[in-house]
Order: C-alpha cells, then structure tokens, then sequence
C-alpha cells in the first residue's frame, strides 16, 4: 500500500520538464522541501514557503540559505555518516573498559558516537564554514565531545560540554580525518594486517577508488600462487600486486597508528610516533602514492588533497547521498558539472549548488520519455530514512525519542535505525529507498509518538505553541480558526496547499475521536495519521 | 556498441576507432589522469621508487605520454588484457579508456608535489630532544616484567585478578574492572606463556588493561612483550611493542612510554644491538641498528640514530664508526644539518644488566 502510494507520488503535478527529458522536476514548494531535509534535515518553515510562494525569493535562494543554516554543519554529520560508515554501534573496544563509564550504560551510546563521528564533525566543520574541502586532510585541529574529548590525549576542556575544536596532544602530525581516533577505531588494523585495510578505506572514502570491489581473478590467483608466505605473494604475485603495489606504499604513512594490540585502549587512544619509521621496513616498500614518493602521514595526505580524484570523489559522493542511489557511468555529466565547479572553488558548498541544480536532484516525476533503464535507475521520489526522520520530527514538534540514553532512531543496539532504513554502517552501507515493513512499523511509532509529545506540550501543557499556533482545544471543525490550522500543517508537513476534499477528509477524521476523547486527543490522533502521510514520509 | 561495452567486463574485443566517442567527451582532467594514477602509476610512473619491471621511459604521467604509448596501451589492457596486472578493470573503466584513447581530449593535469616544511631542529634541537628520550634508559621486556611480577602478585587476591599468574592467563581481569581487598584496581587481560629448553627459557606476554594502586598510579599493560634468557642470567634478546609502564616506577617505566623495540646481545663480545623506537617526555626516537657495549661504556659505533621533531619530520644521524657517539645530521628532505653528537651514557647503562 504504502509502495503504491510512493508510486503514485512519482506521477503527481510537476514543473514543466525540459523538452525531451525522461524527468519532470519537482514544483519549487516540494523543492525547496526536499532542499531543506538534505541540507539541513528539517522541514521548511511556511515562513520561508510563503516566501517562496510571494516571489520574495527563489528556490536556489531558499538553497543558499540553507547551506549557511547552523544545521547544515549536523545534516552532514549525518549526511557523510553514511558514505564513511563510522556512525557504529560496535569498536574493539567498549565504553566500559574505561573506569569512567564502566557503571553507566547510559554512556554507551554518546561515547560511541562521541568516536564515530569525529572525522565527521571534521569534514562538517570544514564545510560548514565554507573553509577549503582539502582542508579535511591537513587540519591540525579535530573535533570532540564530552563523552571522549577528556578520556584522549586532546586539550578538551576541563568542564566542557557538546563538540568543540581540539588538539591533540599525542604528537600526532597535521592530517585532518587522517589523524582521528574517530576514523581508525572504525577502520582498524590487526598487527599483521599492517595498515593495509585503512588504506583501502582512504582510497574509497576520499578517491572512491575500491579496492575491494575490484574485479580481481581468484582462479588466476590460485594457479600462479607458488607460495604460502602472504607477505612473499603481496610482493610478487601479479594477482596481489594489482592492487598492493599502490596499496602498500601508501600504508607506510599510518604505522603512527598500528597497534601493538588492537584491543588496549592505551594502543589505540594514542599516536605511536616512533613508529612510524616501522612502515617501510615492515612492508618492505618505499613511500609512495600510486608513484610519487611522500614523507610521512601529513604527506601522504597532501598528495590527496591534491590529487584530482579527491574532489571528482566529493562530487561523486555527495551525488549518491543527495540522489540517494549509486552514481553510474549514464550520470557522468551532471558529476563532471559538480567536479568543474569544484575545481573552479574548492570548497563543499558549491559542490552541493552543482548538484542540487541538476536535473536529476531536482526530478520528482517521469516523462513518458523515460526508458525502463532510467525508471530503474533514476530515485524521483524520495524516502525518510530513520536518522532523517529523527531530525525532521524533533525539529517539527520537539520529540527527542530516547531511551536510556539512545537515540531511538539513530542506533540499532537499543533503537530502530536499521530497521527504519538507515545505515549502520557495517552491514547496512545505503539508506533504504523503498519503504519496507519494518520502515513502516518505525514511521508509525515515530509519528504516533512525535503526535503525542506536540499535543502533550503545546494543547495539553503550557509550551508555547510552535505547531498548533491557529487553534485552541476550544476550536472544532467548520471554524476559521480550524481550517486556518490544517493549512498551516499542510504547508509544514508537505509544502503543499490543501484542498478542500483534503480538509473535509481531516476533519471528519478529527470529528470521529473528539467525541469519545477531548479535542487535544483528536488532535493527537489527526497528527499521527498526518506524519503518516506518503507526502510526509517521502520528499 | 556503448551498449554494448558497457555489458562487458572482459577484454573488448575491437580497436579503437571513433564509434567508441562518449558524450561528453571523455578528458584527461576528467578522468584519464585518475585512472592512469590508479591503475598504472605506482610502477609506470617518472618518480615511482619501484617499477616492478615496468620498462624504463614507459610512464604514463602526462596525456603526451599516454598519446605516445597508445597502441601499447590498447593492446595491453583492451586487446590482451595482460595490463594492469592482476586484472580487476571494470566495465565502465574499459568504456572509458576506450572512448578517450579514441577521441578523448587532453588537458594540462595536475601536478601534486609534497612539500616538508623547513628543518624545525637544529644540531642542538636533536642533541637535546635526544637526551630527553634517552633519560629513562632502553625499555626493557625484563625491567617491565619484574615490575609487574611483584605488583601483580602482592595485590591480588585470588579473585581479583583472577588467574594468577598460571599461563596462559597471567591476569584476568572483568573489563568493567575489579577491585582487590587492599583497594587496587585491575582491568583487562594479560596471556602469558613460558617456554623452557637445556638453553634457557623464555617469556611471553600479550596485554591490553591496567591496574590502579590506592594514589592514583597506573601499571599498564598493552601490547606484547617476549625475551629470552639463557642458564647464566643473560638475555640474548628481547622485543618490547605497545605501551608499558609503572607511574611510581623509575627510569623508563615512569613515564609509561609508547615504545617499539628489539634489543639482540652477542654474549661473547657484550654488544647489544638496538633496532627500534620509542616516545617518551614528547620526544620520539629511532635506532637502526644502533650497537652498544655496556661491558666498556662506549659510545655506540655503528647504526643510525632518528629524532622526530613536533611536527612529524625526521632526522636521521648514522653514527660514526669511531665510537664518539656522533654523526652527520639530516633532515627528511636531505637537508644537512651539521654534526650531532649524542650522550648515549643512560641507555648504555640500562643495557648494562642484558649482558652482566
């Protein structure tokens, strides 16, 4: 059902598309909607709709703005969280190996996202201020909380609170994401695997180069293998040396962080300066990145930070998290267009202008010219994944769904992250495009509990009214004040005028509970069937 | 015929010629420079340390270089498919190269270089950051497991830590921790394991925890530790990696240093070879190869001495061979920094029990 109704939104009323286009954009009200999710995960305001909707600005003005939003630099927390894959529940280690936490399993949570998403609050940061996107890999600084900015080797302030720049004192050298615990816990190394799997990772993560996906020959493996010794075949071997013979050399760079046991937090919280000289001799090859030489980690980096595939693999990924489907070589064009604009202005945000101005950001229906090829590929309609619905949901009626001390919608141990079809970042690597069952049962306890908590507080307590601003418990339907009250949550909630069918049909709604509860519980009742709307739960 | 490379994953089975044109048209700033440096460069490039038998001159560093080789290139990886080696090219990577060996366009490149900036240390920096590391001594396996015998087995209880000191669990501690009657604090693990012959015998140990005693100090133990001992009380040999220390220790110990390290004595002549590194006071070093005789209290005369500035640079001094402890210093980008000499007396000392 829910499908279908998805489905039915795909073919829904459109701006014109361009002559012979497979896509019809969306109309700018649903536009700006989506804009504002992606970058800045909340709906938008019907003061900056209203302003659309009076030409006072456009929708790459409402864009813009987003962009400079203070909830643009969390979006891409959550936004890179998912391209970088440390937002994890599970390291080597756990939160109650350190003495501080070993009693509080409220601690859990925080503390694991406290290190997954240090590399991300990195990369925000950089972006958010609009400062140089290769900034991310020669920063001196990094980011942390309370929950282990005062456990690491950091100069977190005594007494401090929320995420704040800091420097680490371990004499670990400039390498923005390359020098975070953040990013090695997730990615770690055995002692024998001598870095070479966190390699892979920077390759993927920053080149989108993917070792792993590589289309690689077992059989010929297996028949030209004339020796047991790993280490001798990584070296020698054809089959091996496509891909070590640039992997290695780049491993040298992070013998800083190898561990001497993977499983000491005193291993693995700290830089191992004198190890670096390790890398070279243990892996028995000369520094380089895909031939060029380099000296230590800050190099390593630098030669990524300017290499061209560092900024095609921004655009590339961010392409894929804003379409929500892989990039393929048909999209090449659009990607090239946000590579160009990187290139001219190294910086994140015009990345994100090329790509939210592209044809295939802004589709929310077919042509009759789509072909099956493009109705497989191309996402028209999208759907909200459950960290975007927590965001989405807090901001609209202030509901911060937890439970002893988890974010109910942003992590899978004691939550529905997964099941409402987020990434966790081992298993699960995409957001779920499609709705499924349990996406639906989440959606539905979301929505019921986030109905509960505005009318708790704005028709049944005292806040003041940020939602139910045009009624009072005293209002029923057929008045002003009641129909004034739905138009404003259909803008909200969908970025759309309502109809008259549409208001009659909610209020017949409210009009069947109210009698056999109150009106702040018909109120709650007709909130949750709205946050259940494929027009809510999809943009 | 796009349609139908982009089906295949296997070598393409057709020259180059113009029907393989994308549009847009396929560039070398694009992409070819990417995928050239991907697949090719770490062997076919001008600056590579290591060709792996790629043949001189064949680089594909620029898009003249690709032009020249072309015909090399298409036999190669679209007709044979013998290049890269190993294989593991993507249809769409074929496509691509295809499409740009035919009409792609050129484009200026990018040229990234890695710049080290300027020498932090001097002569005196090295000399001084030197003395600061070298002050605790060499981090020995058998100064640590003395230590830890003592501590481990005057503190515990039975149950805390459980195990004793009964391989192959030396320490056992719950990871939330456990506290003991007379008030330490243990946590984590300890795998131990004794190795006995007609020679001697040896000791081996994996850890990752800690234990507090009543002020606050912390004995810790992460990583691995192994030494071997013979029947007359030497130790030939013994490898130190991870971080190991006792706050309210002396010399090394105290300052629980992140150390990576394998000492190998020649008994008969006393010299002691030191291969390794570690970090302590901020200061980082490294010895390759460095040899010592505590028997004579000699500066060391052979090997190569690297300090590490704040900043993650290197110095490199290989020592000269007349036992004065100094050498020539440079920096990682070749810079001559003058002469160095160190005071290699601590070290020397605590090496002087390894070799009695």
């Amino acid at each position: 059902m829910i499908l279908l109704l998805f489905a039915a939104c795909a073919t829904g009323d459109s701006a014109a598309p361009a002559p012979g286009s497979a896509l019809a954009p969306l109309p700018d009200e649903r536009l700006a909607r989506r804009m504002s999710l992606d970058l800045r995960g909340v709906l938008p305001t019907n003061t900056e709709l209203d302003a659309l909707a009076a030409g006072d600005t456009t929708v790459n003005g409402l864009r813009d703005a987003f962009l400079d939003d203070p909830r643009f630099e969390e979006r891409l927390v959550q936004l890179l969280g998912q391209a970088w894959r440390t937002q994890v529940d599970e390291f080597l280690v756990n939160y109650y190996e350190y003495a501080a936490y070993a009693a509080r399993p409220d601690a859990e949570y925080p503390f694991e996202r406290g290190v997954g998403e240090e590399p991300l609050r990195l990369a925000a940061r950089v972006a958010a201020s609009d400062a140089p996107w290769p900034e991310i890999l020669t920063a001196d600084w990094s980011m942390a909380d309370e929950w282990t900015g005062p456990l690491w080797p950091t100069d977190y302030p005594a007494g401090g609170t929320g995420w704040q720049v800091v420097h680490y004192t371990d004499g670990r050298p400039a390498a923005g994401i390359l020098a975070t615990n953040g990013l090695w816990w997730r990615y770690f190394s055995t002692v024998s695997n001598f870095n070479r799997g966190r390699t892979a990772a920077i390759a993927r993560l920053l080149l989108c180069e993917d070792y792993v996906a590589r289309n690689v020959s077992v059989v010929g493996f297996a028949s030209e293998t004339d020796t047991t010794d790993v280490e001798d075949n990584l070296r020698t071997n054809p089959y091996c040396l496509g891909c070590h013979s640039s992997l290695d050399p780049m491993a040298t760079a992070l013998f800083g962080f190898w561990p001497a046991n993977e499983y000491s937090l005193d291993e693995i919280e700290s830089y191992h300066p004198e190890r670096e000289p390790l890398g070279p001799v243990l892996l028995d090859v000369e520094p380089a990145f895909y031939g060029q030489p380099f000296d230590g980690l800050p190099g390593l980096a630098s030669l990524i930070a300017q290499d061209p595939r560092f900024g095609a693999c921004a655009a590339e990924t961010f392409a894929g998290l804003l379409w929500r489907r892989p990039v393929t070589l048909e999209d090449r064009a659009e990607v090239d267009d946000a590579t160009a604009a990187y290139d001219a202005d190294p910086r994140l945000k015009p990345v994100l202008r090329a790509l939210t101005d592209g044809e295939r950001y802004r589709a929310g229906a077919f042509t009759s010219a789509a072909d099956d090829a493009t109705l497989t590929r191309e996402q028209v309609v999208r759907m909200l994944d459950a960290p975007l619905l927590a965001s989405a949901l807090e901001d609209l009626t202030g509901l911060d769904w937890t439970w002893t001390g988890f974010s109910q919608l942003r992590n899978d141990t004691w939550g529905y992250r997964l099941l409402g079809g987020g990434v966790d970042g081992f298993y699960q690597t995409r957001s779920q495009s499609i709705p499924g069952m349990t996406w639906l049962l989440v959606e539905r306890r979301a929505a019921e509990s986030a109905a509960a908590w505005a009318a708790d507080h704005e028709l049944r307590g005292t806040d003041t009214p940020v939602l139910f601003t045009a009624v009072t418990v005293d209002d029923s339907p057929g008045s002003e004040a009641f129909r004034a009250q739905l138009t404003l949550l259909s803008h909200r909630l969908y970025g759309e005028a309502p109809d008259d069918a549409w208001i009659a049909d909610v209020e017949a709604l409210w009009g069947a509970t109210a009698p056999s509860t109150d009106a702040a519980t018909a109120w709650e009742t007709t909130l949750a069937a709205l946050l259940q709307d494929p027009r809510f739960t999809s943009y | 015929m796009l349609v139908l490379l982009l089906g295949c994953a296997t070598p393409v089975d057709s020259g180059v010629d113009s029907a393989a044109c994308a549009d847009p048209a396929v560039t070398w700033d694009g992409w070819g420079q990417g995928f050239f440096v991907t697949w090719c460069g770490a062997c076919h490039s001008a600056t590579t340390p290591d060709r792996r038998g790629a043949p001189p001159g064949l680089d594909f560093d620029t898009w003249e270089e690709v032009q020249a080789h072309r015909d090399e290139i298409e036999r190669s990886v679209l007709t044979e498919a013998s290049m890269p080696v190993g294989g593991g090219l993507a249809a769409d990577d074929l496509t691509q190269l295809q499409a740009l060996l035919a009409c792609g366009e050129g484009g200026d490149g990018t040229t990234s270089t890695a710049q080290l900036p300027s020498p932090a240390l001097d002569a005196t920096g090295i000399e001084a950051a030197a003395a600061t590391a070298f002050a605790g001594g060499v981090p020995l396996a058998t100064d640590y497991w003395s230590v830890y015998l003592e501590l481990v087995l005057g503190h515990s209880d039975g149950m805390c830590p459980a195990g004793g000191l009964g391989a192959p669990y030396a320490i056992h501690a719950p990871m939330v921790g456990c506290t003991t009657e007379d008030g330490w604090y243990f946590s984590g693990l300890t795998l131990r394991e004794t190795t006995e012959d007609a020679d001697g015998w040896s000791e081996w140990m994996l850890g990752d925890g800690w234990a507090h005693d009543l002020e606050d100090h912390r004995l810790v133990f992460g990583g691995e530790i192994e030494w071997g001992a013979d029947t007359s009380g030497a130790h030939p040999w013994q490898t130190v990696d991870g971080t190991w220390g006792w706050e309210a220790g002396e010399g090394w110990l105290a300052e629980v240093p992140s150390v990576s390290l394998a000492t190998e004595a020649d008994l008969a002549t006393g010299v002691v070879t030191v291969t390794g590194g570690w970090t302590t006071g901020g200061e980082s070093v490294f010895l390759d190869g460095v040899d010592f005789a505590p028997r004579a209290d000699d500066a060391p005369s052979h090997g190569t001495l690297s300090v590490r500035d704040p900043g993650g640079a290197w110095y490199t001094v290989p020592l000269r061979e007349d036992g004065s402890g100094c050498g020539p210093a440079t920096y990682a980008d070749g810079t001559a920094l003058g002469e160095v000499c160190f005071d290699t007396a601590p070290l020397a000392a605590s090496l002087a029990g390894i070799v009695p």
